[in-house]
This record gives structure tokens, C-alpha cells and sequence, in this order.
């Protein structure tokens, strides 16, 4: 019989309606337990895991179809009030729950649901017949077998990883259309579906009128129109040709002076927006597919903590960009463990501290304009700028004096900044080595910001935004050096224009004074590869980029105004490309590229600078020059020897003055770059050993200090030092003095 | 029977596999890329794509001592999971060949790693190096 039917595409229909079953599951069981007699929650449990039986039976998946009769006649008991739900009964549904995501992780790779379940069968077995034996009358979670709770959160942790791989095959290719007509006719079919079932029937029907809004709820996952995601972006770039192609008309319809061809241009104009914005939508899911999965691990991760925590999500009907949607999910997880780990403070602690015992996590989304805003909000401990400070100083991210004209908020902000959250504080929980840079880069790749907003001793929020789509933009046309380049509106904050005198020279660095505040002035050269003209102009245009706390303006030769237009990535070949997110074709069939406002408000802020594009045939040719770059912060050593290896050089460190001795006897060094301020030697002392030294006394030196010093003069002058570089620096500026330093020798 | 399309590279010519060849086009208005190889010219706009095009006298490192009368072409190859034009000095003909007329490429012939090549053929006296184009592309890391 079953030899008639093609089924692979049963199989794959399974396994779709499988992995939204057990998505919803996941939250009904997360709220089950919170409120363990809710009716209509038992009921829409029942009704899943009854369909689920039935769907696993017809097509042999045996297994599943055995685990789910168990799980169902569990609760049927429990909403015949046979049963009572008790903290160890959640545990076992749960590790039930694991199973099936388990065996439908089987089917989509090997094809069946094989596995032995007898355990928890028998678990299971278990209750249905004497309930729980080991019933305590505390229903706290907290004090549950402590031992089986560890064994589970390493086992979820598994199955954690292979329920993004079900998510990742199964839905990365597919957007639901919801039919909101068809709700009311499909909750009809289910009923039908039940109705054959005689066991249950007469119940579940009339629970069924009762309860529109959960049943509605699931139907809107189970019943739509799946459409490949292929064929709707091969829609939008249709779409995209449109835009491009009325963009080139109203170009060109401007030449004439024709009442009736504006008119038509017009209305042209009009559907394509409409157009657009359907096709866009089309491509919008809600976030809920993403928020449902952090109930579960917030759970686990609460126990494993021992924390008492509330996790609330609001606004997950929000839609977004799918491509948004699917790169979004990490970088939440990330701060939702964090605010878990780091946040939310132990139930003694919180109640030493006069705060409610149990800590509560609110993860938010709602839409405004053309963002979504997604807020991560803790009332925990909130982060101290005082210990941000430290640390930063300690990892040689900023230097203390630095640190003295930065605001508390600027200092806070320093968690983003690369090298600040390393291994060394990696715990279980927030760790796997990620830090809160990756975090950001990966929000920042998707065109959004991310900001905090924090108190101490009482919470903080983390809040993200995002452009709904990525596929059109706002961009501001601007010139440099006779090209035209767009810049994300998004992080335009003001176009000013000054007066060339305006800019002062702070320590090595271009500034405006603009309002009081220093702006930091930045070149496109600095950042690509381009010749910019000496501007003959006495006034200059700037555009002022903000991203995140980071403020710089943006030399510029033109403004040609704002636009709407499509992004045409760059492509697999090319692959990425620094400095640049994109491209688009204007009216007239030019290509221009999407600049990267992120890195270019980094030019501003040397401490956080990571560049390594290929310097192309400009670079000068050189022998291969060695260093020794002697640094007792490893953070800058490190990112010193790149920035160095990049540009040809090879590059030994060590870390201090006496090390950097020993060294230097050992190989033929061309350049010594030595940081002043260092334990056991400092770079004074090591560079006048080096200088009493007849055979390294020409070796040319580089003094890195946060000192003001003249190189000519007293005792610095002494040292007979190449040049010194005022710290911070960036690379750029270490790269061009080093150069300088070869070009005159 | 193989069709190849054959192309002047600064002083030699090479063919490549009709096959794999969209489109051939007039050197159109390239718009460079900053911060990518040298050999990248940049990207152009075909039809509302934006394709990246690849200078192969670049990218192969040949002397370009060119004549003045070439036409630059852009071949648009196909068959490869997107679109890529290579920028080439002047398309010259369409050659049928039969496989028994490929030969080995000769040693002298070392300035392309070997993976390069698919072959030689000797067409009236011409030799004309066969490249295997979808290698060449998909090698895009390596500097050649």
C-alpha cells in the first residue's frame, strides 16, 4: 500500500508539522509549569501530542508513535484530574520532550526514528499508574534531585544543538503565509481529525469550542501556504528591478516637462511601492519563531545556576526579515545567558539586597518605523562602571589617564570592545568564547545597533535595533574623490559643513569641536585604498556617523541627497569585503557600493580599531624587516604583531625589558618597539641598555607611552628614539611611522 | 567534439570551453571594489546583477606589452554558482576541436599552476593553451 504513495514528501510534511508541534510544546510546557491546572493549556498539550501519535503511526515512525501514546495517556490523566502535576512529573515530561526532538532529529538524518526509549517509557509507565512516587509537597522547582537535574542540563545541551539543526533544514527554506481566512475551517479539521478517534472524542470536541484562542494559535502554525523561499526572493529581485527601473524613469522623466507623464510616473511610482512593501512582507516572520526557544534554555540554565527567574517575553508576534530573523537568534542568546549568568543575582543575595527573591528577565520586541527594537531588560545587578574600568585598564584596552576624560556611559560601553570579554572569564553558562564584540559585529552586520542602558544595583537593558528588511535601504549619496558612494541613513546622525581652520590636531588625531564635544575627523582613505584630493576648498562637508555610542564625521567632496534603493550584495566570489556591506545600481545604471558606517565610526575610536584588508600594489616593496615588540599587555601584543604581519613584517614579542635582552642576542633585529611602562624592565631602561650597546645601538626604537614627550630633548632625548607613539594609537598610525622610519634610512 | 572560445592574453592565446561561457561582452563601465585583490577590476552591472569581473593578465601575473589595436572583452562565464566576467584583451573566434587534438601542455609553459591548464591545441600553426576556467575561478584565494 504504502508503495502508492511518494513518501518522501510525507516524510518531509511530517517533519515540518513534527518540529512546529514540538516548538509550541516547548513553550505550553514551559507555562504548564508555571500554572500546572490550567485546562486549556492540558488540553492544546493533549491535542499536540495526540496529533503527533497519530501523524508518527501513518507513517511508521513506531517509536515516536510509542512514546507519544505514553505521554498522551499521561495527560489525559492530568486533565481528568487522575493526576497531579508535580516539579518531578515536569522533569520526566520534559525529558520526553527531549526524546521526540531527539528521534525527529533521527528521521531528518538516517531516516528513522530507532532509539531506545525504554527508560523513560518506563518513567512514564511509572506515573500513569502511581502518579509521582516521590511527591514532595513543595512545588518549587529548587529542590528537585539536584544530581538528575545536572544529568539533564549536559543532556539538553545536546539536544539544544540538534533542534537548530531540525530548525536550520526544515524551516531556513520555507516562510509561512498565514490564511488568516482559513483559521476557523482548519480548527474544523482538526476536530474532524479528532473526532475519529473515539477514545477521546466527546470531550476533546467540546474542550475544542471552549478554547479559540490557544487552538487558534496552533492552527496559525500548522495551516498556511508554504512557498520556497527561493521562489519569493527570486520575486524580490524582481521587485528590485522595479524599483531600480522607476528610479531610472523618474531620472529620466525629469528632462521633460510633461504634466501627463509625471502624472503616469506617479502612479508608476505609487504601485511599485506597494508592490515592494507586499513582496517585503511576504518575507517578514515573526520573532516568536525565534523567542519560543529561550524559555527552555533560560529553565535550564536557572537550575543549573540555582537561580530563581521569570523570564516574560512580550511583543513575539513582531515581524522581521527573515535573513534578520535567522542571524538574530546567536547574538540574543548570548545576552540572555548573560543576563541568566551574570545578571539576575542568587535568591539570597536578591533578598540581602531587598529585592524580590525571584529575579525577572523581559525580552521584548516591538516594531517602530522602520525598526524593531528587541530590549533585554534584567532587574539584577546591573554593571558597574567602576569594575568596566579596571578590567579595561588591566587589559591595556584603554590607559588610565584615557579613562579620565571618558563618561560612565562611554566607559560601559567598553564591554563591545574587542579583547575586553576573553576566555580568561569564559564561564559554562556565557562562555563558549564568545565575547560581547562578536556580539556586537554580528548585530552591526545586520544594519542595527546595540546600546545599554544600565543601573547599578538595579538592572540593566541591553536594546537592539534593527531595519526591518535588508533589502531596501535609505541611503545618503555622497561623493569622494569623483566617486559616489551610499551611506545607511540609519547611521547619519547630521550633514555640517565648517570651516577647514575648525580642525585641531588632539594627540595625532583630526578633531572638530562640534556643540562642545570633540568629533573625531575620518578620511574614506583611511579605510580604502583611495587617493582623496588635497581639498582646494576652504569649507569642508562632513558627515557626522553615529553607530552606538561611537561618534566620528566623515570627510566628504559632495551630497547628492537621500534615496531609497535596493542592496545588491557583492557576492560569494568576492566574498566580504571591508569596509563595504554592499552595492546598489542607480537610476542610470551605475554601480556604486554601500559603505560600512560601522568601521568608519571605528576609524574614530582607535582602541577598537581591527583592520587587515589586503593593502594592494601601493604598499611599497620592502625587505623583510624583523621587530621586536616588546609589550606586557597581551591584548596589544597581539593585535600589534597582526597589524604588523599584515604589512610584511615579522614580528617576535616578548614581555618586558629583560626578556627583550635576552632576545635580541639571539637574532638580528631591524626594529624595536618597546611599550614604557612594563614590570621587571621598564621601556627606558631597556632602550638605554640597548643604546649603551655598541652592537644594537642603531637598531632604530620606537617608544609606545601615554606621555606627551619630546624625543629630541632631556632625558628622552638621551635614547637617541626613532619616534615614539602617544598611546592609544591605531594601527594605521603605527603602520605610516614605521614606514617613515625606512623611507628616510 | 568541443567548441572553444579563444582569446588573446597579452602576447598568448588561450581558449576556453564554450560551455561554460554566457555571454560575451563589449568592455563595459567597470566599477571598482576597494580593498579586494588587485587582479578584481571591480563589478559591473549586467542586466540589474552586479557581477565581479577578473583581470586575467593580472591574476596570471603576465608581461603586459599589449597591442593597441585590441578590443577588451568582458567573457561572462556561466557555469559556476554565480555569475563571473573575466576581462580579457580581444575575443578572437569560435574553434571546433576534436578531443584527440588536445595535447599535453608542454613544460615551458610554467607560469600557471598546473591544475590550470586543460590542455594544448595546434590550430594552423597557432598554439592555443586551453584553460580549465571553472578551476582558475573557484582557486580565487590563491595567488597565482
Amino acid at each position: 500500500m504504502q508503495d502508492l504513495f511518494d513518501t518522501s514528501q510525507f516524510r518531509e510534511d511530517f517533519i515540518e508539522e513534527t518540529v512546529e508541534i514540538l516548538d509550541s510544546l516547548d513553550k505550553e510546557l514551559i507555562k504548564l509549569e508555571n500554572e500546572p491546572d490550567n485546562m486549556e493549556l492540558l488540553n492544546s498539550i493533549f491535542r499536540a501530542v495526540h496529533t503527533l501519535k497519530g501523524s508518527s503511526a501513518f507513517l511508521n515512525f513506531l517509536t515516536i508513535k510509542d512514546l507519544a501514546h505514553v505521554v498522551e495517556s499521561v495527560f489525559d490523566k492530568l486533565r481528568n484530574k487522575k493526576l497531579t502535576l508535580t516539579s518531578n512529573i515536569m522533569d520526566v515530561i520534559f525529558e520526553a520532550y527531549d526524546y521526540f526532538k531527539l528521534m525527529v532529529n533521527k528521521v531528518i538524518d538516517e531516516g528513522t526514528d530507532k532509539m531506545d526509549i525504554s527508560s523513560i517509557l518506563n518513567k512514564l509507565e511509572n506515573i500513569k499508574e502511581y502518579g509521582d512516587s516521590k511527591e514532595k509537597t513543595s512545588k518549587t522547582k529548587k529542590q528537585s534531585n539536584k544530581k538528575a537535574e545536572e544529568e539533564k542540563v549536559k543532556f539538553n545541551t545536546d539536544t539544544e544543538k540538534s533542534v537548530e539543526q531540525i530548525i536550520e533544514k526544515t524551516d531556513s527554506n520555507e516562510i509561512d503565509i498565514v490564511n488568516k481566512e482559513n483559521l476557523l475551517e482548519k480548527e474544523d479539521d482538526v476536530s474532524d481529525e479528532i473526532e475519529e478517534d473515539i477514545d477521546y472524542e466527546s470531550e476533546t470536541l467540546s474542550k475544542e469550542s471552549k478554547i479559540p484562542n490557544s487552538a487558534s494559535q496552533q492552527v496559525k502554525g500548522l495551516h498556511s501556504i508554504r512557498v520556497d523561499t527561493r521562489r519569493v526572493d527570486v520575486l524580490m529581485n524582481l521587485v528590485s528591478e522595479l524599483v531600480t527601473g522607476r528610479n531610472r524613469l523618474i531620472q529620466v522623466g525629469s528632462q521633460f516637462k510633461s504634466e501627463d507623464l509625471d502624472e503616469s510616473l506617479f502612479f508608476i511610482e505609487k504601485v511599485v511601492t506597494e508592490v515592494q512593501s507586499a513582496v517585503m512582507k511576504i518575507r517578514m516572520v515573526p520573532l516568536e519563531k525565534v523567542f519560543s526557544r529561550f524559555p527552555r534554555i533560560v529553565r535550564d540554565l536557572e537550575k543549573k545556576l540555582e537561580k530563581n527567574i521569570k523570564f516574560i517575553i512580550e511583543g513575539e508576534e513582531t515581524e522581521l526579515d527573515r535573513v534578520v530573523s535567522d542571524e538574530i537568534y546567536d547574538p540574543l542568546l548570548h545576552m540572555i545567558r548573560n543576563a541568566v549568568d551574570h545578571g539576575v543575582e542568587i535568591p539570597e543575595v536578591r533578598k540581602k539586597n531587598k529585592k524580590n527573591e525571584q529575579g525577572t528577565i523581559i525580552l521584548k520586541a516591538k516594531q517602530e518605523d522602520n525598526f524593531v527594537y528587541i530590549d533585554i531588560t534584567d532587574d539584577g545587578k546591573g554593571i558597574d562602571y567602576k569594575v568596566i574600568r579596571e578590567k579595561a585598564i588591566k587589559k591595556g584596552i584603554i590607559t588610565r589617564e584615557q579613562s579620565d576624560n571618558m563618561s560612565e556611559y562611554d566607559i560601559i560601553n567598553l564591554i563591545f570592545a574587542p579583547g575586553f570579554s576573553t576566555t580568561e572569564e569564559v564561564t559554562e553558562v556565557s562562555g563558549r568564547g564568545v565575547g560581547m564584540d562578536v556580539v556586537k559585529s554580528s548585530i552591526e552586520k545586520l544594519g542595527g545597533i546595540v546600546d545599554i542602558i544600565t543601573e547599578y544595583g538595579k538592572g540593566s537593558t541591553f536594546r537592539i535595533r534593527l531595519p526591518l528588511t535588508l533589502a531596501i535601504m535609505q541611503v545618503l549619496i555622497i561623493g569622494v574623490a569623483n566617486k559616489k558612494y551610499a551611506i545607511p541613513l540609519n547611521s547619519v546622525l547630521e550633514t555640517i559643513r565648517i570651516e577647514k581652520t575648525e580642525i585641531k590636531t588632539i594627540s595625532g588625531e583630526e578633531v572638530i569641536f562640534l556643540r562642545e564635544k570633540t568629533l573625531p575627523i575620518v578620511y574614506l582613505s583611511s579605510v580604502f585604498n583611495i587617493e582623496e584630493y588635497e581639498k582646494m576648498d576652504k569649507k569642508l562637508n562632513i558627515v557626522v556617523l553615529g553607530i552606538g555610542a561611537n561618534r566620528v564625521g566623515l570627510v566628504i567632496d559632495e551630497m547628492y541627497g537621500k534615496q531609497e534603493i535596493v542592496i545588491k550584495p557583492l557576492g560569494k566570489y568576492l566574498g566580504k569585503v571591508e569596509g563595504i556591506t554592499g552595492t546598489t545600481i542607480l537610476g542610470d545604471g551605475t554601480i556604486i557600493m554601500i559603505l560600512d558606517s560601522g568601521l568608519i565610526a571605528n576609524e574614530g575610536k582607535s582602541f577598537s580599531k581591527k583592520k587587515n584588508f589586503i593593502k594592494s600594489e601601493k604598499t611599497f616593496h620592502k625587505k623583510t624587516i624583523n621587530v621586536l615588540y616588546v609589550e606586557d599587555s597581551t591584548t596589544m601584543q597581539k593585535m600589534a604583531k597582526r597589524a604588523l604581519e599584515l604589512n610584511g613584517y615579522r614580528v617576535d614579542t616578548v614581555f618586558n625589558g629583560i626578556e627583550g635582552l635576552e632576545k635580541i642576542k639571539e637574532k638580528k633585529y631591524d626594529l624595536i618597539i618597546s611599550d614604557y611602562n612594563m614590570p621587571n624592565m621598564n621601556g627606558y631602561e631597556f632602550f638605554k641598555e640597548i643604546k649603551n650597546n655598541d652592537e644594537y645601538k642603531f637598531i632604530p626604537k620606537i617608544l609606545l607611552t601615554s606621555e606627551n614627550i619630546d624625543i629630541e630633548d632631556g632625558e628622552w632625548g638621551e635614547l637617541n628614539l626613532s619616534a615614539y607613539l602617544k598611546k592609544p594609537f591605531n594601527e594605521d598610525k603605527m603602520i605610516k611611522t614605521i614606514e617613515n622610519i625606512f623611507r628616510e634610512g | 567534439m568541443y567548441k572553444i572560445i579563444s582569446f588573446q592574453l597579452a602576447n598568448e592565446v588561450y581558449g576556453i570551453n564554450v560551455e561554460n561561457v554566457g555571454e560575451i561582452l563589449k568592455k563595459i563601465e567597470i566599477a571598482e571594489v576597494p580593498n579586494t585583490n588587485p587582479y578584481i577590476e571591480g563589478v559591473i552591472n549586467l542586466r540589474g546583477n552586479v557581477i565581479p569581473v577578473v583581470n586575467l593578465v593580472k591574476k596570471f601575473n603576465l608581461k603586459q606589452n599589449r597591442d593597441n589595436n585590441l578590443e577588451d572583452k568582458i567573457i561572462v562565464i556561466d557555469d559556476i554558482e554565480e555569475q563571473v566576467g573575466v576581462l580579457v584583451d580581444d575575443v578572437r573566434e569560435v574553434i571546433k576541436i576534436e578531443a584527440d587534438m588536445i595535447e599535453e601542455v608542454p613544460k615551458i609553459y610554467t607560469e600557471l599552476p598546473k591544475e590550470f591548464y586543460a590542455g594544448v591545441v595546434n590550430i594552423e600553426g597557432r598554439m592555443i593553451i586551453l584553460l580549465d576556467i571553472l578551476k582558475i575561478l573557484s582557486l580565487k584565494e590563491e595567488e597565482v
